[in-house]
């Protein structure tokens, strides 16, 4: 069925170059409805009598037209990103749109064009790298309602392939094969139903069954998609000569391989004529270095041991975290001492800070060796994951003293996850572990492995982009243990 | 094909006046219309078709020629619009001949001002309406008589949607 389609695509589309040379781009830009490789016959019936009045036999002849696929610019919705802007340098970045034909008929679309501003991305090695698989062509049908179609209600259910359920939609038989493919279209495929592809008030439902007439009988004809699936169950009324196209997704992606503020625009063309094409962008995609910053601060849980205020320095001296009524301060100093002191026997509640600047980090861990004349606290180990650290003025990293706030991002405590039995001599946590007086922890989001930085064979957590700098909040981990100092208090 | 026909003509056994009778030979053919330029200058042509793209127009050309040798009376040739297409208003002709439209299939022909739809109304019932040429839904040219020998030919234009 494909090759068919294609020699004939090939004929029409050598007529569709001398169009284009004729008409220019504006008479390839009209959206077609007429499906493509519909046959018209039209057949002439002559009845005539003779000189007496004797009716005389029929007379007939007939003649048959195909109809051409007319190219047309897709439609190119919901362009996302997969990850949050920034980006990390080296990071793979999908980006991802819908295509939807509003042609009449099978054509490809494609990526090309791929621009950052004025300077092609295509083949770059200092900016971005498009994948290869953006060029491919993804095949998709388009059709339109045949007359006498009116349908203001859509099944919403899904319904067994196959079987003639879901919505009865008809339009116009092709002169291609059979009841498998019709206009490009297959069962499972999601069409949109609309009067224009793509815009407010379409419907977009899967495919689930197609019947059309024999191949001997499809001039003039019409065939039935049944589909199913569909987004909404009533409200727009869609009818004769209404476009139906198929709806499929492009991804290209992209290597941030220099820092750098990417303004991407790229074009989707036609197979068919590539001349034919609808541009999109531009999508702002900033490639930026990591920078990961890390702070220890110290608290004595008894109280009076702590200082009275947070010193002077840059950037913040203070860090607290919000627990509800009684929030957490710790202290450090730049250099020298934090202004914690200690009585023998006092315990002490380590806070170390993983504070993300810029860009995705993955695979983090932290190692700290418990120093001498103290013990570990069993259990005391406490990893925050995933935090917003907010700044008062700036962000906490461009603070002048001051302190800086872990919170949920919204004010609350942020979720804290605590594992029972993480002892030095014991390996009871999936994230943390200890290893002859050192603490190794899988810290960030997701991390997994008990041995991230014991056999190397496992993978440390994430901490997400710092992407609400404008309101001076960074995306930070924590992790906080206890101590207790040698000696009776 | 045209000479086809009056190939026929010569060849036809009617012509060596085996059986006299009026013996009408028909034929069809279609052109598109396409845009060129020529000197710097937009020019419609219409060009034999096989393929046509929505939004083309199509002209059909129904020759007739009378290879019998007696006249043909009372010749109707009928013509319904073809599916997914629409008729050009005032594009049908025939040189003698009277044309009248249908819009309901082929029941009722009339003149331009005449031709009528069926509708429901509000209410319950029907009412008919006049037609816009968009609505015809098929063509018939009335001739009163072709003579042996004698040809002829009737046309009109439609509008892929």
């Amino acid at each position: 069925m494909k090759s068919s389609i294609h020699k004939q695509r090939t004929r029409i589309a050598q007529f569709g170059v001398l169009l284009f040379a004729l008409f220019g781009f504006a008479e390839l830009a009209v959206a077609a409805t007429l499906a493509a490789d519909h046959v018209i016959r039209n057949e002439v019936l002559l009845d005539y009598d003779d000189a007496s009045g004797n009716a005389q036999g029929q007379q007939s002849a007939s003649v048959d037209i195909l109809v051409n696929l007319v190219a047309t610019e897709p439609l190119l919705t919901d362009v996302t990103l997969d990850t949050l802007d920034p980006v990390s340098l080296n990071d793979t970045v999908t980006l991802l749109f819908n295509v939807t034909s509003r042609a009449n008929g099978l054509d490809g679309y494609y990526v090309t064009n791929v621009v950052d501003s004025t300077t092609s991305l295509i083949g770059s090695t200092t900016a971005v790298t498009p994948d290869a698989d953006a060029f491919t062509p993804l095949d998709l049908g388009g059709s339109s309602f045949a007359s006498g179609t009116t349908i203001t209600t859509f099944d919403t259910a899904i319904q067994t392939n196959g079987t003639t359920t879901g919505t009865a939609v008809l339009v116009p038989a092709d002169s291609v094969g059979g009841g498998a493919e019709l206009s490009g279209f297959v069962v499972d495929d999601f069409i949109v139903l609309a009067g224009t592809a793509g815009v407010a008030g379409d419907v977009t439902c899967r495919v689930n069954h197609i019947v059309e007439p024999a191949a001997l009988s499809e001039a003039n004809a019409t065939a039935t998609i049944y589909v199913d699936q569909c987004d909404v169950a009533s409200g727009p009324i869609l009818t004769e000569g209404d476009q139906i196209g198929e709806r499929g997704q492009i991804s290209i992606t992209v290597v941030g391989t220099a820092v750098d503020a990417i303004s991407l625009t790229f074009d989707v063309v036609s197979e068919d004529t590539p001349a034919t094409l609808t541009s999109a962008g531009p999508v702002l995609i900033n490639i930026v270095a990591v920078d990961l910053d890390v702070y220890k601060f110290v608290r004595n849980l008894n109280a009076a041991n702590n200082p009275s205020s947070c010193g002077t320095g840059s950037p913040f001296l203070c860090l607290t975290i919000e627990a509800g009524a009684t929030d957490v301060t710790y202290y450090r100093a730049t250099s020298g001492q934090s202004g914690v002191t200690v009585d023998p026997g006092d315990t002490l509640e380590y806070a170390i800070l993983l504070y993300n600047n810029n860009g995705l980090v993955t695979d983090v861990s932290i190692s700290d060796d418990i120093v001498l004349f103290t013990a570990y606290l069993d259990d005391s180990a406490i990893l925050i994951p995933q935090a917003i650290a907010n700044g008062s003025g700036a962000t906490c990293a461009a603070d002048t003293g001051g302190t800086c706030v872990i919170d949920d991002g919204a004010g609350a405590a942020p979720t804290a996850t605590t594992v029972a039995g993480v002892n030095d001599t014991t390996i009871n946590s999936s994230f943390i572990f200890f290893d002859s007086g050192t603490i190794l922890v899988s810290a960030g989001d997701n991390g997994s492995g008990i041995a991230v930085n014991y056999n190397g064979a496992n993978t440390g957590g994430q901490i997400a982009a710092s992407s609400n700098a404008a309101s001076f909040e960074n995306e930070a981990s924590v992790l906080t243990f206890q101590v207790t100092v040698d000696g009776t208090p | 094909m045209f000479l086809e026909l009056l190939l026929m003509a010569v060849l036809s056994p009617v012509s060596v006046g085996a059986v006299a009778d009026p013996n009408i030979q028909l034929d069809m053919d279609v052109t598109k219309e396409i845009v060129i330029e020529e000197n710097g200058q937009e020019v419609t042509r219409w060009v034999q078709a096989e393929d046509i793209e929505p939004g083309q127009k199509l002209r059909y050309t129904v020759r007739y020629l009378n290879v019998g040798d007696e006249p043909a009376t009372k010749v109707r040739i009928e013509n319904p619009v073809p599916g997914l297409t629409v008729y050009l208003s005032d594009s049908a002709s025939g040189e003698g001949s009277k044309i009248v439209f249908s819009a309901d299939g082929g029941k009722n022909y009339g003149a331009p001002d005449e031709v009528t739809y069926e509708v429901a109304v509000f209410g319950g019932g029907t009412d008919r309406r006049q037609a816009n040429p968009e609505r015809y839904t098929n063509i018939r040219w009335l001739i009163e008589e072709v003579l042996p020998g004698s040809a002829g030919e009737v046309s009109f234009v439609v509008l892929v949607q």
